[in-house]
């Protein structure tokens, strides 16, 4: 490790201030070793930390959560897959409330229509189709 | 630098895969420090609410191009901020507004003590504003937002002497108007 000059020190504390945190990382351990060998450089030390603690005084206002909630809601939104898709379908229709009513109202259409359908039907065939049956028959009766 | 060394490559790629739950992750590790960085350089919390809006409209817009091993996504969040304050600052050129000053008035605090410290705190960010652009983008990067000498020389584009040169001057200007002020 090389010493620091003591109007090297100076140079820092002007620059980087008090804490050795803030001070260049290939400097730092010749400059902390200056300043356990220096009460010069103790005394620029104090007179740097007393505006340091000026600046630390200067808080901000943190972020707001409204800002936090404005920038999720310009996130990105998740890419939707054919199941996804299918399942937003299915809920843009009703989903059960709808597809409930719906497979009832077939249960019963299955149920009565052919008891509508039976009281129309007879065994007999229709006139027509007998007379139509009579009126196209052109082969020759055969009797054995 | 390798993908390990960033910590937000694995929340990119997240998002990248339409996780949203991971923009809430990388929201909740960078909003604070970006907000008090354009904060102090533009001196309107509101302004600063704009800024991160649109840092953070072009992080989602970045998340799945980002190319690890480059910069520190942290670092490149940092860029983007500082570039548009400096051009919010451009197209305003004017006194900034002093609506910033958090409550720093501890509870503790008589009548008296809570009055100086408002006071104390609107004097630094007076003086804070007064300072030339350069002289306070290098002053916020190293003493607030805690980057190191050659992290905020990368940023600023500059050596690592201009910079120090530029905290010299800026620190040698507040200590006139702070310690004056507060003596």
């Amino acid at each position: 490790m090389s010493s620091m000059q003591p109007a090297r020190f100076a140079e820092v504390l002007d620059a980087y201030g008090a804490d050795p945190r803030r001070w260049p990382a290939s400097e730092r351990d010749a400059a902390l070793a200056l300043l356990a060998s220096s009460p010069a450089a103790r005394a620029q030390l104090q007179v740097a930390a007393s505006l340091d603690a000026a600046l630390d005084a200067h808080a901000v206002s943190p972020p707001s959560s409204a800002l936090r909630a404005a920038l999720i809601a310009a996130a990105p939104q998740p890419r939707r897959g054919w199941r996804q898709s299918l399942a937003e379908l299915w809920f843009d229709l009703g989903g059960w409330q709808l597809a409930a009513p719906a497979f009832a109202a077939s249960l019963a259409l299955g149920a009565l229509l052919p008891m509508w359908l039976d009281e129309r039907a007879t065994d007999l065939p229709d006139e027509d189709l007998i007379a139509a049956m009579q009126l196209t028959d052109e082969l020759p009766e055969w009797t054995p | 630098m390798n993908e390990s060394d960033d910590p937000d490559v694995a929340v990119l790629a997240r998002i990248a895969r339409g996780e949203t739950a991971a923009c809430g992750v990388l929201i909740d590790r960078h909003l604070p420090r970006l907000h008090a960085l354009a904060t102090r350089l533009l001196g309107s919390s509101a302004d600063a609410d704009e800024v991160c809006q649109d840092a953070f409209v072009r992080a989602w817009q970045q998340a799945p191009n980002w190319q690890a091993g480059k910069a520190r996504f942290s670092t490149w969040l940092h860029q983007v901020v500082l570039n548009l304050s400096r051009d919010r600052l451009r197209a305003r050129r004017e006194s900034a507004p002093l609506d910033t000053v958090a409550e720093t008035a501890d509870h503790a605090d008589t009548p008296e003590q809570a009055h100086g410290r408002v006071e104390q705190a609107r004097t630094i960010h007076r003086a804070l504003h007064e300072l030339p652009e350069r002289q306070r983008e290098a002053l916020v990067l190293c003493h607030f937002q805690g980057f190191s000498n050659i992290e905020a020389a990368a940023l600023l584009q500059l050596s690592v002497d201009a910079l120090e040169s530029l905290l010299a001057r800026a620190r040698r200007g507040l200590r006139d108007a702070v310690l004056g002020a507060l003596t």
